[in-house]
């Protein structure tokens, strides 16, 4: 059938006709031209270029139509699968196959990659085709009668790829295409050596290669499996690429892909690059990790840091308690009190008779045989002075604690010791005490838990140098004229001491050791000193020995809590 | 020995070995009495709060005060119950009222007594050390009390400068230089020996505290058992 191909669509035309039906450019001087099937439709997408149509895919959001004219079944491995698994692919293309997807990633990843050779492609087809634009007609004709002259002269003996472009001619249906295609080789070494050339200096960008070569009719799909390229790392890709081609000729787009026989599902191997191929080792290696045991490190020697811990720990309870009970009770203790213990003991000393003498009960059960020691012989010297004393808590159990510390005081007259309660917050306490506010005429009779005549000292009995502190703050705020004097344990005292040093204490005693210098030779506490003394040598000589010889660097399990 | 005297030595002697037990790691006996004592302080608290502070200060004024000691409690009552109605989710934002009440009212006598009661006066004594008729009346030479104040100087100077965070200004600035000024870093030298001195200072005397704790427990323990064994 004749037919006039228009010579900037290329539509086919019927014989007779003076402008393009498609297009609208005039067929004056178009040779018609003799085509075996008169019934082949036309369509105005049959040009379409092999990257533009990639490009296109890139950006086409309706990928089922892919599928539409595939007849073969997508069957990829399970290895495929499992790759397919890990990608991150949408959920609403569950479909897309993994060439398609890597092309998809490829793209994201190297946004120019496949638009810089479509750009380069069309440019240069662009200029080929303003260069030749006046002997296009010309060339056409002698193009499409050389390849008749060659399908109907073909020898028996002619090469493979002469005869599938024989069988194309002759195929029903595809005699427009291989039109398109054999104008397209030959007319493509020109662009394909331009976009080879800026590809070349990409080294590893195989998907790149790919294109190119499937663009230039270089490669086919056979071939491409065959030279599937092997990473850096020695490990070659299993999954296999394939190739779809629409059957619909309606459609607006069409894949016109020249070595993929019909739609036949073909293997392809992508190349990795390194980095791909080591972030892929990184997730993997993550991934079983996550799923592995985990090794525990465990001390290969619990029973032996359990053992030694046992021993020292009843070697110092025995000869604490050696030194306890078997040691001379009259051990004689020497000592020069310190000058912050003699401002205490002259302030003591100092006591009236009547004289208002507030106790701060600002310590834990804890440390009861501790201030027991200390606060003794100072309770028992304001006792004597016939004091009036009043306790004030600002520790749950600060009652009952000051009932155990004089409860062998034989002096104490319990009439006169007023409780005055308990501040669950110190600094509130204080505040309330520093103000020392009578209660209104309406105000409730229990509310006047304070004494109205101002305290002439306040003695707090502290553990914590916090609390402590937190009394001192507000009570030398609001009352700077009231002396306070502190009876302290030994891991409170070092960060007080400034406040006597300042002059807002007037005196203060620090553990045992002050305790017992204040005493001297007549203190009750000497035994306790005694074993004290030695209890402090013999931790001195632990610590020494443990930092020289530490038993274990390794953290240890649950298997005895150690810290 | 009473029989009361007896039951509460033997239960204290056998929870002091059972915290003792710790020596061999933890286990179940020194379980036991920790969360027995956690129990019974809770337990504890609970009582004594309701006896020493809610009934005095709130119940008793509300039963049995006059209509304005009634008025007078109705402000810390109201705000009692918006913190206990904070546990429903509804109405968790009620308990803002009285948190921020608190927070602020302790923000204020904190930070008041911090300064007035801590700050000031310790900077003034610092610069008083230098004065002679602050010195104490003692045998010490003049030049000791000197001695004195200028290590105190130093060392609250080099303490402060070690808590210094701040870095030099530069136009152009290079993160890998990025660093104190050299007379800040070498004071801040000089601040972390007096640091050093006085975390060691705390650690002995923690160290010493828990001895004595330890003394106590053994004096209780062998002054029970020879009570018990010498027949009271």
């Amino acid at each position: 059938m004749l037919v006039l191909i228009c010579s900037e669509c290329g539509a086919e035309n019927p014989l007779g006709a003076k402008k393009c039906e498609l297009c609208g450019a005039p067929l004056e001087g178009i040779v018609p031209v003799d085509l075996p099937r008169d019934d082949q439709p036309d369509s105005p997408g049959d040009e379409e270029h092999l990257t533009d149509l990639l490009h296109s895919l890139k950006q086409d959001d309706d990928q089922d139509q892919l599928f539409d004219g595939a007849d073969g079944e997508i069957s990829p491995s399970p290895e495929h699968d499992e790759i397919l698994e890990d990608t991150e692919q949408p959920d609403d293309e569950p479909h897309v196959p993994e060439w398609l997807h890597r092309i998809r990633q490829r793209a994201q990843t190297e946004p120019d990659s496949i638009g810089e050779i479509t750009q380069k492609i069309n440019a240069a087809r662009e200029s080929l085709e303003t260069a030749q634009k006046e002997d296009q007609e010309q060339q056409l004709q002698s193009v499409l009668q050389k390849i008749q002259d060659e399908v109907e002269q073909k020898p028996p003996d002619q090469d493979p790829d002469e005869i599938e472009d024989s069988e194309e001619i002759s195929t029903p249906g595809s005699v427009h295409e291989n039109w398109l295609r054999r104008i397209r080789r030959k007319h493509r070494p020109a662009e394909a050596e331009d976009a080879t050339e800026i590809l070349s200096e990409r080294e590893g960008d195989s998907l790149l290669h790919w294109l190119v070569a499937l663009e230039n009719g270089e490669q086919t799909m056979d071939e491409l499996v065959e030279e599937a390229p092997v990473d850096d790392a020695g490990r070659a890709e299993d999954t296999k690429e394939t190739a779809i081609s629409r059957g619909s000729e309606q459609a607006t787009r069409e894949i016109i892909l020249d070595d993929i026989k019909g739609t036949q599902l073909e293997a392809m191997a992508l190349s990795i690059s390194r980095e791909e191929q080591a972030r892929a080792d990184q997730l993997a290696a993550t991934m079983r990790s996550d799923k592995e045991k985990r090794p525990v490190q465990i001390s290969d020697k619990p029973a032996f840091n359990r053992g030694l811990r046992l021993g020292i720990g009843f070697l110092l309870i025995t000869i604490l308690s050696l030194v306890l009970f078997m040691g001379r009770p009259g051990e004689r203790v020497s000592g020069v009190a310190a000058p912050h213990v003699r401002d205490m003991a002259e302030w003591v000393g100092g006591l009236q008779e009547e004289s208002m003498v507030l106790l701060v009960m600002d310590y834990s059960a804890a440390f009861s045989g501790e201030m027991t020691l200390i606060a003794t012989p100072i309770l028992r010297g304001i006792f004597e002075a016939g004091a009036e004393v009043s306790t004030l808590s600002s520790a749950p159990a600060g009652r009952l604690l000051f009932d155990h510390l004089v409860e062998e005081e034989t002096l104490i007259d319990q009439r006169v010791v007023t409780d005055l309660g308990y501040y669950p917050v110190g600094s509130f306490g204080a505040y309330g005490l520093a103000h020392q506010t009578l209660p209104g005429e309406n105000e409730p009779e229990s509310a006047l838990t304070l004494p109205v005549k101002p305290f002439d000292v306040i003695l707090i009995l502290g553990d914590d140098y916090e609390g402590v502190m937190a009394w001192i703050e507000q009570i030398k705020g609001l009352k700077p004229d009231v002396p306070i004097l502190l009876l302290l344990s030994a891991q409170a005292g070092p960060l007080l001491q400034p406040y006597w040093e300042s002059g807002q204490v007037a005196g203060m005693i620090s553990g045992i050791a002050d305790a017992v210098n204040l005493e001297g030779q007549n203190a009750v506490s000497s035994i306790h000193w005694f074993a004290y003394r030695v209890g402090i040598v013999l931790m001195i000589l632990m610590l020494v020995i443990g930092m020289s010889f530490p038993s274990s660097r390794e953290p240890l399990g649950d298997d005895g809590g150690e810290r | 020995m009473n029989m009361p005297e007896l039951v509460w030595g033997v239960v204290g002697f056998l929870l002091t070995v059972m915290i003792l037990s710790y020596l061999i790691g933890d286990n179940f006996f020194f379980r036991l009495a920790a969360y027995l004592f956690v129990g019974v302080t809770a337990g504890f608290l609970t009582v004594l709060i309701a006896r020493q502070i809610l009934w005095p200060y709130l119940l008793q004024p509300l039963l049995e005060g006059s209509t304005y000691q009634r008025l007078w409690v109705l402000i810390p009552l109201l705000l009692s119950l918006m913190l206990i109605l904070s546990q429903i989710s509804q109405l968790r934002a009620l308990s803002r009222i009285p948190l921020a009440f608190l927070a602020g009212l302790t923000a204020a006598l904190v930070i008041g007594g911090a300064v007035f009661g801590t700050m000031i006066p310790q900077m003034r004594a610092v610069v008083i050390g230098f004065q002679p008729a602050a010195w104490h009346t003692e045998s010490r030479s003049s030049w000791m009390h000197t001695v004195d104040a200028v290590v105190m100087l130093i060392g609250v100077i080099g303490t402060l400068s070690y808590f210094h965070f701040g870095s030099r200004f530069k136009r152009k600035t290079d993160s890998s230089d990025l660093s104190r000024p050299r007379l800040l870093q070498a004071l801040a030298r000089v601040g972390e020996v007096f640091i050093g001195f006085a975390l060691g200072a705390l650690f002995a005397g923690i160290f010493s505290s828990a001895l004595l704790a330890m003394i106590d427990r053994i004096v209780f323990l062998g002054g029970w058992i020879a009570r018990w064994v010498g027949g009271g």
